[in-house]
């Protein structure tokens, strides 16, 4: 039982992930509203196979069943083209000897995990070496990605303040990479050091061509990214990633003692909290007592916990009519706010605010 | 029950309250909307569907089409289609409301239904067997469909031809027909019976109207048909009208590159795609005169081997 | 499943790439071209392009041998031929 308490009622989907076998009872309209929710979440092929593996796909109302088995088939379809598309990346850089990193959905793929199965993808992201950058984007500019369809604004945001290359659009496929050289930005207020997660990076098999990153390292990753990025259109996803990851990697020896280790050493203990703390109320996801125990010291102060309660108990369920309440708007623009907060001081952030609130909308009009 | 079982005010009540549950084909809509085009385009071009309590039955689709705020229901009025909260498009003017249903379920089955293979193309049936009309706009594609329709063909669908995945069949949604321009005022000539709602002015494809399916298309909306035919009609002033052989192979390859989700279903859409050109003759077709145009197809319908068979 | 997936239709076929998600057109020349390299391993490009001239009732000339030059390119470009 979660510490927090009841999730919002008109919540289905997280429902059902917490007791696959609760569908047995639902009415025609609960499965309009789950369906709903779930493809507002993402989370249509992830919920079909946890039916399945419940054996409860033949629960499922002949009128809902289609709504499960095309997302299913978008899923599968999304999984070769990620391999496809990473194997296309690492064919581009390597003359660049350095281990190429994958990291989330991408590394889910390649690595084989439980996390890609029925998952939707985006972009593809990567780690490289800060002194890389500039060859890599040149290689890659050469192999047909190019940095684009963004405003100038944009551009110089993603170029000098967060100093990354902004994302690069293939010519012909259209696919997408996100090029990182840390996993939060330089002027965020965690650093956890790039150097030390790439000097842990795992090949994903003997060719060595395809790295991710390693256990612990992508546990932290996940929950760093979810807690730090402002965009919660997927943030009930991103936690069954970590559910699922979570569950995983479980049944490796000593995986728990490593990931309270590294959380210290990369001082991220406190988003690895935050995971934990929602991913239980959410999802009832199995973690070990002695420990959530030795976690327990990286919670912020009990009016802070309330507070990030209030807003992510709203923010993190699916974004859909049906789970909100008087303040879930307020909750989601909180947790936008929160996250660029974290990754940009004050000077910079409230002219970044003011030019998104004021020159975005209109951008987006001229350029659909 | 049937939508025009309904009275008018009933119906404008319910879609502007808690929507109308509607099924058309194989998908069931709710739509909700306070604008009096899109329950006039209902009532007169809808009447032979379902309809059933929006509260008591599972949608497939919740649609809005609403003007985007009060301000904007008057002053260069506007209008918004909402996809279960979403707006994937821009607002339109307020005169295209009713097309924009149209357009607006066109993108939600075209985006969601994987079940099947969509290519973008009219399908008409005769004698058992399915004509298939893919053609880029402006090629005279639902000109054609309507002529074939107020001629005996049943029409399985103007605008989506839905291939079920797993049988190979054609899944029918005959739903509204889309006239534009000129071929508004050929249909009323050709055809002084057909049901033609008022035209919206100054869209995209410049003026468009829909034309009521027939009562016996949507009586049969749940018989799938075999594939017979992929005909790619054109229309150009003064042409005679031919029929030409043409390559399966690349009508395939053109069926690939312009079926809405053909990669999403990665080797499943190329088996599917495979097996409808296997079974079907491919042809380019021109012609200039509609009722020529319909006697070339009735002769083909004719000829068809099945036809012969039954 | 193989990576490739054929479909003939008569002289034509397509083919699709259950890898990449890619479909390409074969023309019948670089069709012949692959079913012979297929069926017959062990012969060179010189055989196989007399063969081809033979079933193609043409003259294997130059002009001949450059559509075959260009047909064997496309199909190590789809990937169904490796590059030597």
């Amino acid at each position: 039982m979660s510490p927090i308490g009841k999730t919002i009622p008109g919540d289905l989907v997280s429902r059902v992930f917490r007791n696959p076998y609760a569908v047995s009872s639902f009415s025609l309209m609960d499965w309009d509203k789950l369906v709903r929710q779930a493809r507002r979440s993402g989370l249509l092929a992830r919920l079909r196979t946890v039916l399945v593996q419940h054996r409860q796909l033949d629960v499922v109302p002949a009128e809902a069943r289609w709504h499960f088995d095309a997302a299913a088939t978008l899923a599968d379809k999304q999984q070769i083209a990620v391999r496809w598309e990473i194997g296309k990346i690492a064919e581009a850089l390597s003359d660049l000897t350095f281990p190429l990193i994958v990291l989330k959905g991408g590394a889910y793929v390649v690595a084989g995990l439980p996390s890609a199965t029925g998952r939707l993808f985006n972009d593809i992201d990567i780690l490289v070496p800060r002194e890389l950058l500039g060859p890599v984007e040149a290689a890659l500019m050469l192999a047909g990605w190019h940095p684009g369809g963004l405003s100038d604004y944009d551009q110089r945001y993603y170029r000098r303040w967060m100093h990354e290359i902004p994302p690069m659009q293939h010519v012909k496929r259209a696919t997408v990479i996100d090029v990182h050289h840390a996993i939060l930005p330089d002027t965020a207020r965690y650093h956890p050091d790039s150097v030390k997660l790439r000097s842990r990076a795992v090949p994903i098999d003997d060719t060595k061509k395809v790295h991710v990153l390693a256990p612990e390292d992508m546990v932290l990753h996940s929950a760093t990214h979810l807690f730090h990025d402002g965009e919660l259109p997927h943030g009930l996803r991103d936690l069954t990633d970590i559910d699922l990851l979570f569950r995983h990697f479980a049944t490796i020896p000593g995986f728990w003692n490593r990931l309270q280790a590294r959380a210290e050493e990369l001082d991220l203990s406190r988003p690895l909290f935050h995971a934990l703390r929602y991913v239980q109320h959410f999802l009832d996801t199995p973690i070990p007592e002695d420990f959530a125990h030795a976690m327990a010291h990286a919670s912020p102060n009990r009016t802070t916990q309330s507070l990030l309660d209030a807003v992510f108990l709203r923010a993190l369920a699916p974004d859909h009519i049906s789970c909100a309440d008087a303040y879930t708007p307020l909750a989601r623009k909180a947790a936008f706010i929160r996250a660029h907060w974290l990754r940009m001081p004050p000077h910079l952030l409230f002219p970044h605010l003011f030019h998104k609130a004021f020159f975005q909308a209109r951008y987006d009009e001229q350029t659909t | 029950m049937k939508l025009l079982q309904l009275s008018p005010s009933s119906l404008r009540k319910h879609l502007a309250g808690q929507g109308v549950w509607l099924r058309t084909g194989p998908f069931s809509l709710r739509i909700q909307s306070r604008l009096p085009r899109v329950a006039e385009g209902l009532i007169e071009l809808y009447g032979q569907f379902e309809v059933r309590d929006s509260n008591l039955a599972f949608a497939d689709f919740h649609v809005e089409i609403n003007s985007p705020s009060m301000l904007r229901r008057w002053f260069r009025p506007q209008v918004n289609f909402s996809f279960d909260g979403d707006l994937p498009f821009k607002p339109l003017p307020l005169d295209q409301a009713y097309p924009m249903l149209e357009w607006g379920l066109n993108w939600s089955i075209s985006m969601h239904a994987h079940q099947y293979l969509i290519i973008h193309a009219g399908v008409v049936e005769k004698n058992g067997l399915a004509a298939i009309l893919p053609a880029p706009p402006g090629s005279g594609k639902s000109t054609l469909t309507a002529g074939l329709v107020l001629s005996g063909w049943r029409l399985l669908s103007d605008e989506l031809t839905l291939i079920d995945r797993k049988t190979g069949l054609i899944q029918p949604l005959p739903r509204p027909v889309s006239l534009k321009n000129e071929s508004i005022p050929l249909i009323r000539d050709f055809s002084p019976d057909a049901f033609i709602n008022r035209a919206s002015h100054d869209t995209a494809k410049g003026t468009v109207a829909h034309m009521r399916p027939p009562k016996e298309s949507v009586r049969r909306q749940h018989e799938p048909a075999r594939p017979g035919w992929v005909i790619f009609p054109k229309w150009s002033a003064d042409s005679s009208t031919t029929l030409t052989p043409r390559s399966k192979a690349q009508t395939f390859m053109f069926l690939a590159q312009n079926a809405f989700n053909y990669s999403q279903l990665g080797a499943d859409g190329f088996r599917v795609g495979t097996r409808l050109i296997e079974q079907a003759e491919c042809y380019d077709f021109q012609y200039s005169q509609l009722d020529q145009a319909v006697a070339a197809f009735d002769r083909l319908a004719n000829a068809a081997p099945a036809a012969k068979a039954a | 499943m193989a990576r490739f997936q054929i479909k003939c239709f008569e002289h034509e076929a397509v083919v699709f790439d259950t890898a990449s998600g890619d479909t390409h057109y074969l023309t019948p020349l670089a069709h012949a071209l692959y079913m012979t390299s297929r069926d017959q391993p062990g012969k060179n490009l010189s055989e196989m392009t007399t063969a081809l001239a033979l079933s193609f009732e043409v003259e294997p000339d130059m002009h001949f041998g450059q559509l075959i030059d260009h047909a064997m390119a496309s199909l190590q470009q789809i990937g169904l031929l490796e590059t030597p």
